[in-house]
């Protein structure tokens, strides 16, 4: 097992402290932060509007669970839950939002939506998205309605900001974002080999250590990482022969390690990921064609038709990205993370096992999951012998 | 006798012997959900709140599976092994067991209903009756359309308009290709002043409900309000059967007495449709009057305007229905039916397992607490036969708290 020398992997609660203490900094220097949930609200135009992005996405946390049933009851998922929880707890980055942007997506994020604004008193900015719309592009009329919608945010952020979001600001918000996507990619790809320098545990990691870190900063220290991987691979990584899991499913969100770690207890390798906290945000860059490119054409593409979330209707494109993901990484099998009372991921784990039995002869593990401990150990159990199946295939 | 007669669970209820017309309608509803009539005219299944008309205006024949398939099979034979033939579609135990009747009843073959197809609306509800007909569409392989309601934001107005005019066209598209009739404005006029007068009729119902006297018990008004999702078996069937109703219940008013010593406590129900129909007459028996409810109230909240372009004004009627709100929007466009109906109280329901009302119940109840001052009581239900006992102490306590 390699060790690394980065800041990227630094342990969860010192990485939100370093984050927290920069955005009271910055707040305090009058600069505006704006959280989003959804991999769907394209970050970029809150830069663009000179303002700090970071994607809400801890989880993990009981206590904060607990806490958001104040509002969305107990049969709802944990995550939105907690979403709501952690901003009433005071955790030092919900709490300092001035704003936060929702994508239409699921009930829960809705709701969220709704009590942030109406109870927490944080301005809230609703985002439209199209949920029936396919990959034959059948509709045109769903990338203008979404274009009209990040139109509408875009000026509800210049209003926040008081600063103008103009095409070129827009395009090196993307220039920068497409360059961690890159960065990022090139990191999600290594464990296509089975030799590879870092596990997909670690890249994860780091994915998640984007959802807060400055992005400059971030950028950087992606280019030094994917340098130093670049140097210690040729000759010091060992072959793993550890079955090899994709983990698919609902969100995973920074500290909800339960499933994760029991995996990796269990003898179980994870290269691959088809969940929004992954590799969603790496897989696809912004396009813009030419100079005289509409920027905004070009987010609307890449955040409406790149983002395979269940919310939407299109199940066969899901089904044929996953069918891909497990030839391009010979993943010899799933797992399923659906967390407890989310809907839609949930109603789709039945066609994904199907899919991949019939195609790929690749056996799928439900697991469904809370927040709490308790159900440690029966996912334990189901996980040891899903990857002693892996192992005696 | 009709199955319906017969089914265990018609008879835990209680209706109102006395009342004829409901009789031929409960009739109605029975043949409808058991045979459908012979007849030439493609089925197309459709979700609660979608309004019928569209479909009538491509010649088929509209049907709620969801609330028809869950009546007879689970309230009225009390078939709940239906729950696990839906979770065998793919859908999750913890959804909501209106969607999983469904689904067990169209995926085990227990409906008797051949679909050409299912018109399936989306929007910023429910993911769950989307993603149960997704899995139904796998299942049966019977073609399931998605069309979709943008969300509603008065600032997006102009190009969610623009959208769902797009949507629909394309709808009636799908729709001549399966039933092979074509949408015309005349068609579409036509479905939509055939629906404007059941819409009537529905605001009708609500004004006798309100009553004094209690002219229409909580039970029957409740399926008259779940009916009112298809118009079944044809609009002019529904039309007469409801002008029935209205003319026996018109009577009722008439003769009945007012200034009773006992009023009851007039009560408005919200949230999300029950399969515990034994509520209904638990409330009446608790001292209540049910006099409206918003479980169907987005079907008929107005009109849909008749003059200038049918495309638009449809449009327009269904980007506003109170379900396609957020919830505060939805509470304060629901506000003044309750104040019509001169409730005293309301209830919430929740269905266990559904997330979508009961998500947003806080806001509902915080927000009728302020702007209307009155009590509101949560409860929640499941299936037929689930432990009613602390429901009944809840509505009991509640109605005498709030009765005199």
């Amino acid at each position: 097992m390699n060790t690394y020398d980065s800041i990227l992997l630094a342990p969860l609660e010192e990485r939100i402290e370093t984050d927290s203490v920069r955005i009271i900094q910055a707040k305090a220097e009058g600069k505006k932060v704006v959280g989003y949930f959804c991999p769907h609200v394209p970050e970029e135009l809150i830069l663009a509007a000179g303002m700090i992005p970071v994607r809400l996405a801890q989880g993990g946390d009981i206590e904060a669970v607990t806490a958001g049933e104040d509002y969305l009851k107990a049969d709802s998922c944990p995550y939105a839950r907690s979403c709501l929880g952690f901003q009433k707890q005071g955790n030092p980055i919900y709490s300092n939002v001035d704003a936060i942007c929702v994508a239409y997506t699921c009930d829960s994020m809705r709701k969220n939506q709704e009590y942030w604004a109406e109870y927490l008193g944080v301005p809230s900015f609703p985002l439209g998205i199209t949920q029936s719309h396919d990959r034959l592009r059948s509709k045109t009329h769903a990338l203008d309605y979404f274009k009209n919608e990040l139109n509408l945010l875009a000026s509800r952020l210049e209003a926040l900001s008081g600063q103008n979001i103009t095409s070129s600001k827009i395009k090196q918000a993307i220039r920068i974002n497409n360059q961690i996507r890159e960065q990022l990619w090139r990191l999600f790809e290594y464990p296509v080999d089975k030799r590879t320098p870092i596990e997909w545990r670690n890249v994860f990691r780091i994915a998640q250590a984007g959802f807060t870190m400055d992005r400059l900063l971030y950028l950087n220290e992606l280019i030094k990482f994917n340098k130093q991987l670049a140097k210690i691979r040729p000759n010091k990584s060992i072959k793993d022969t550890r079955p090899r899991l994709m983990i698919c499913g609902s969100i995973i969100a920074q500290g909800d390690n339960k499933v994760l770690d029991i995996i990796e207890q269990a003898g179980g390798n994870i290269v691959a990921d088809s969940i929004c906290t992954g590799s969603m945000f790496a897989r696809k860059r912004v396009t813009m064609f030419g100079l005289a490119g509409n920027p905004m054409d070009a987010l609307a593409e890449r955040y409406l038709y790149n983002i395979p979330c269940p919310f939407m209707t299109d199940l066969p494109k899901r089904l044929g990205r996953i069918v891909k993901i497990i030839r391009d990484y010979n993943v010899a099998g799933i797992i399923y993370y659906s967390l407890k009372y989310c809907d839609t991921w949930r109603a789709e784990f039945k066609a994904i096992r199907d899919v991949a039995q019939q195609k790929l002869a690749t056996p799928t593990l439900l697991i469904e999951a809370e927040y709490s401990p308790a159900d440690i150990g029966t996912i334990k159990t189901k996980v040891e012998a899903f990857i002693e199946m892996m192992e005696g295939r | 006798m009709s199955e319906i007669h017969s089914s265990p669970g018609y008879s835990r209820l209680i209706f109102d012997k006395n009342f004829d017309s409901f009789s031929e309608f409960l009739h109605l509803f029975n043949g409808g959900s058991l045979k459908f009539p012979d007849s030439e005219n493609k089925i197309i299944a459709k979700t609660p709140l979608s309004p019928p008309e569209l479909i009538y205006a491509a010649g088929g024949l509209a049907y709620d599976p969801y609330t028809r398939e869950t009546i007879i099979h689970s309230v009225m034979n009390e078939n709940f092994d239906l729950v696990n033939n839906g979770v065998d579609t793919g859908l999750s135990p913890e959804y909501n067991p209106w969607n999983l009747i469904m689904a067990g009843s169209m995926a085990s073959g227990a409906t008797k209903t051949t679909l050409s197809g299912a018109a399936i609306s989306c929007g910023n509800w429910d993911d769950q009756t989307k993603k149960t007909w997704q899995a139904l569409s796998e299942k049966l392989g019977t073609p399931v359309y998605f069309w979709e309601i943008p969300r509603w934001d008065s600032d997006s107005e102009k190009w969610a308009i623009k959208f769902l005019k797009a949507e629909l066209e394309q709808l009636f598209q799908w729709l001549q290709y399966t039933t092979g009739v074509k949408v015309t404005s005349q068609s579409l006029s036509d479905a939509v002043i055939n629906g404007n007068r059941i819409r009537q009729q529905l605001q009708e119902i609500d004004e006798l409900a309100c009553s004094p006297g209690r002219p229409l018990s909580a039970l029957e008004y409740y399926m008259l309000h779940l009916a009112s999702t298809d118009y079944f078996p044809n609009p002019r069937e529904t039309h007469r059967i409801y002008d029935q109703i209205i003319c026996e219940l018109r009577q009722r008013v008439e003769k009945a007495t007012s200034n009773t010593p006992d009023e009851p406590l007039r009560i408005f129900m919200m949230g999300d449709e029950t399969q515990q129909f034994q509520l209904f007459k638990m409330i009446e028996d608790c001292g209540g009057q049910v006099v409206g409810a918003d479980f169907r109230l987005a079907l008929y909240y107005k009109l849909i305007p008749q003059d200038g372009s049918i495309l638009d004004n449809l449009a327009h009627w269904i980007w506003n229905m109170p379900t396609n709100m957020p919830t505060m929007e939805r509470i304060r466009a629901t506000i003044p039916f309750i104040q019509r109906q001169k409730a005293d109280a309301v209830i919430i329901n929740s269905t266990i397992g559904s997330r979508n009302l009961p998500g947003s119940e806080r806001i509902v109840r915080d927000i009728i607490k302020q702007e209307m001052e009155i009590p509101v009581l949560s409860i929640e239900t499941s299936l037929p036969l689930q432990d009613n006992e602390k429901t009944e102490y809840l509505i009991r306590a509640f109605i005498e708290m709030n009765r005199y």
